[in-house]
């Protein structure tokens, strides 16, 4: 075929072919905050305009009223209410499957109304536990796989509740559908500045020699969270900080920090990086964990001048509960790169900030010019990428105090993206999704990452449970976690970023 | 916002004047700045700029110095801070330095204002003021910036014929081997981007299966509502694509012959509609007709264009390939 030489370097950003995206748990609240606005947004930024979406759920709606209830979410969103100019064609675009998950009268219906649709996108957006009929119906009706189809089915977390689970998820899914048809979205990944940690780290020249254990001393991540559980109580309860934070969002952020340059910006050649540093993660066994892993639950106190409930108090939350909603941990990644550099990972809910962010702290000069006594009351120099709220990155050194003296102090120097590039970032889900149409996976996580991850959470849990001495703590709600988090990490001579 | 007179062009009071009013402003991080950002224009377009810069307002904080030619006697100065807070209470701010030249060329004149640029930032040049002849300032002043971009539609609104107007950028300031030269800085033309509609609806139009056998069958070009300037750069687009030889034109469109040696007839019309009607050599016609750009004075129009150009410091090689059809039969 004739090549057009007329096309080269005119199309700047990839706009998504005809798709029709099936949402199942239509009637739930990730479609209304999530997945409808992004859709919204995508449409009225023009990155997505052939289109249908059908929402699938139990509850006894139909489009008339999903229509409705689309439009009320749209006219009410905080950003979107704005401007409605493109919501007429939006909401033309919506129809509404109501039918049970795990019988056939939906999913003909289904067929029908997909059959001449080129691309068909299945996003799982119900509870966990129905992920397994939805899948079985799909393959069963033959929705999985067309001749002439391009199908694509995205899963959100929690994918399983353990290695055995998440593995068996896989299986069933992988015998559906192939890998490269499966999205298993972690929205932290569609995070701007979390994208940029990669820019960051493989787009500048100056921190790659020093990235490594001859430079760095400890690194710490933080996922700190103000807000309690809401209206989670039934699902955290069986989830917690481990499975719900920590297998995915952190872990994510870990292998990002941690990776090796991959050889080219491809999904796999990334994903392929970020494995190895899973897997190279030490497994914490019972021996290790009391030393490793501290794990907490808020009590009752103050956030913004206003009581909170302690977790046990929480709707859906069992009186006695043992459910972690803090967890710290500290880490070794067993490479040549990262050998005997402890990384600290903590996350927790009603904690006094929210602040999401990654520290790399260097090792002190190893010749100490200023006299000990001095040098000793310095920090070291830190390289922090803050991811939330306030993103940005901060190098921190030390400088002479003007004087006769030679007197020292820390100071910073800051880059805030607030401050350079003002307009607003892209939502996580709108990312996520638009690389769904565009068929790019690589902010997504691959099966074997995600039993890699579960793997090490799986025996940690398993630790922990086997080990008496290592005791749900409790917090008060507005601190900075429990004091014995502070140990975990004192035990270094060092001590936590302040929140 | 803070607006300061300063009759003086002494940048040491200009910068004092600036550094008074970015103190009145509420909030932190009101120095950043990613570019020094120079307009260079007739006063008679200040609302355009100012219009340019309202859009980008809030977007990057930035060090923008207005040279305004005007005829006064005597140059002057004012500055102008605003600030536009984000939800953090970042304020990205614009610090604006206002020099109109005079009779007297002190405005003009690099000792009054490079002493005002921002060090190890970029400098990115706005020219919108004449460019025939070629200006001995823009000479001056290119080897001080990292991009230069310009915009022919506004020159040809000037009276200038575009032809010469590219002739004399891709004379004067593109450089075909880049690492000979490293001082020379990238060049654009907001015309260019312009005419991106254009191009991109010709490439769809020419990508079917069905169509590819036409791109090099192409024997007459009818523009309907297309500006002399966007026309060129298009034309010359489509000559540098379809590897067609350019004749020796001094001035309105260049003429050229395809690949066969046969002549491309080209044909302007006056219309509202923007339309391009092809004709090839067996006789089919096929037109473009859902360009969607309105016509209008260029650097209204191409704000969001402008906004990825002061992000990037990279040239268009395909600009820079269809201004070298220009010079090709020199």
């Amino acid at each position: 075929m004739q090549e057009n030489p007329l096309f080269d370097g005119l199309f700047k950003y990839k706009i998504a072919t005809a798709f029709t995206i099936v949402i199942f748990g239509a009637s739930g609240d990730l479609t209304a905050k999530k997945l409808i606005p992004a859709l919204y947004s995508l449409f009225s930024h023009g990155f997505i305009s052939n289109f249908k979406i059908i929402g699938f759920a139990r509850s006894k709606w139909d489009s008339k009223f999903f229509k409705e209830k689309i439009t009320d979410i749209l006219k009410q969103h905080p950003v979107h209410s704005a401007d409605t100019t493109a919501l007429p064609d939006f909401i033309n675009c919506i129809s509404y499957i109501s039918a049970p998950y795990d019988t056939d009268e939906g999913y003909e219906l289904l067929k029908q109304r997909t059959a001449a649709s080129a691309q068909v996108v299945y996003y799982l957006a119900t509870p966990p536990v129905m992920y397994e009929p939805v899948i079985a119906r799909l393959g069963s009706n033959n929705l999985s796989r067309y001749d002439q189809k391009s199908t694509k089915i995205v899963v959100e977390k929690p994918f399983g509740y353990d290695l055995a689970s998440a593995e068996a998820l896989n299986s069933h899914l992988l015998s559906i559908f192939d890998e490269k048809q499966v999205y298993r979205i972690d929205h932290y990944l569609g995070k701007e500045t979390v994208q940029n940690i990669m820019v960051y780290r493989f787009g500048n020249g100056i921190y790659e020699p020093i990235w490594n254990s001859n430079y760095i001393e400890h690194v710490q991540i933080t996922v700190a969270e103000k807000s309690g559980i809401g209206g989670r109580g039934s699902y955290y309860e069986n989830a917690g900080a481990i499975r719900d934070m920590l297998q995915n969002h952190l872990l994510q952020l870990l292998s990002l920090v941690a990776m090796e340059a991959p050889n080219d910006l491809q999904p796999d050649s990334i994903r392929n990086e970020k494995l190895k540093v899973l897997k190279a993660i030490r497994p914490i066994d019972r021996r290790s964990s009391m030393e490793s892993l501290v794990r907490a639950q808020y009590g009752g106190g103050i956030i913004d001048g206003e009581t909170v409930k302690s977790y046990r108090e929480e709707h859906g939350v069992a009186p006695d509960s043992e459910t972690e909603t803090y967890v710290g941990v500290k880490l070794f990644i067993d490479t040549w790169r990262w050998s005997g550099v402890p990384f600290f990972l903590r996350t927790g809910k009603r904690l006094s900030r929210r602040s999401t962010e990654i520290s790399i702290q260097f090792k002190t000069p190893p010749h100490l010019l200023f006299g000990r006594d001095r040098t000793a009351q310095l920090n070291p120099n830190s390289l922090t990428l803050a991811i939330q709220p306030d993103e940005g990155i901060t190098f921190r050194f030390n400088s002479k105090i003007p004087g006769f003296d030679t007197k020292m102090r820390t100071v910073n120097m800051s880059f805030s993206y607030g401050s350079s590039f003002a307009e607003k970032s892209p939502e996580a889900y709108e990312r996520l999704l638009l690389d769904v149409m565009l068929g790019d996976n690589t902010l997504f996580t691959r099966n074997d990452e995600i039993e890699c991850a579960w793997r090490f959470i799986s025996n940690l849990i398993t630790a922990y449970r086997e080990e008496d001495k290592n005791r749900l703590l409790f917090y008060p709600a507005g601190g900075a976690g429990p004091e014995e988090a502070d140990m975990l990490i004192n035990r270094y001579g060092i001590k936590w970023r302040k929140l | 916002m803070e607006e300061t007179m300063n009759r003086e062009l002494n940048p040491e009071s200009i910068e004092n004047k600036i550094n008074a009013d970015l103190e009145k402003q509420p909030a932190h991080n009101i120095r950043a700045c990613l570019f020094n950002l120079i307009f260079i224009y007739n006063i008679f377009r200040e609302h355009l700029v100012s219009e340019l810069l309202d859009f980008l307002f809030g977007k990057r904080p930035a060090r923008i110095i207005h040279l305004q030619q005007t005829e006064k006697p005597v140059s002057s100065s004012y500055v102008k801070v605003r600030c536009y807070p984000d939800p953090q209470n970042n304020q990205v701010c614009f610090q604006e330095i206002i020099i109109q030249n005079g009779k007297d060329e002190i405005g003009n004149a690099p000792g009054t204002w490079v002493p005002l640029l921002i060090h190890e930032i970029p400098v990115i040049i706005v020219w919108l003021d004449s460019l025939q002849p070629f200006p001995s300032m823009l000479h001056t002043i290119s080897t001080l910036a990292d991009k230069v971009i310009f915009c022919t539609e506004a020159n040809h609104l000037l009276g200038e014929d575009p032809l010469t107007v590219c002739r004399n950028i891709e004379r004067q300031l593109i450089v075909r081997n880049e690492n000979s030269t490293p001082g020379k800085p990238v060049v654009s033309d907001l015309t260019w981007f312009r005419s991106l509609p254009l191009r991109q609806q010709t490439a769809l139009l020419f990508n079917p299966v069905s169509m590819r056998q036409y791109i090099y069958e192409i024997k007459d070009i009818t523009l309907h509502g297309i500006s002399q300037s966007e026309a060129l750069l298009y034309l010359v687009w489509l000559a540098s694509r379809l590897n067609w030889k350019s004749t020796d034109v001094k001035s309105g469109l260049p003429r050229f012959m395809d690949g066969r040696g046969n002549r491309v007839g080209i044909h302007m019309r006056d219309d509202t509609a923007r339309k391009v009607v092809f004709i090839t050599n067996d006789g089919q016609e096929f037109s473009i007709n859902r360009i969607d750009e309105e016509g209008g004075e260029c650097i209204i129009n191409e704000r969001h264009v402008l906004l990825d150009e002061l992000d990037s410091l990279d040239h268009d090689p395909l600009y820079y390939d269809a201004l070298n059809k220009i010079r090709e039969n020199e």
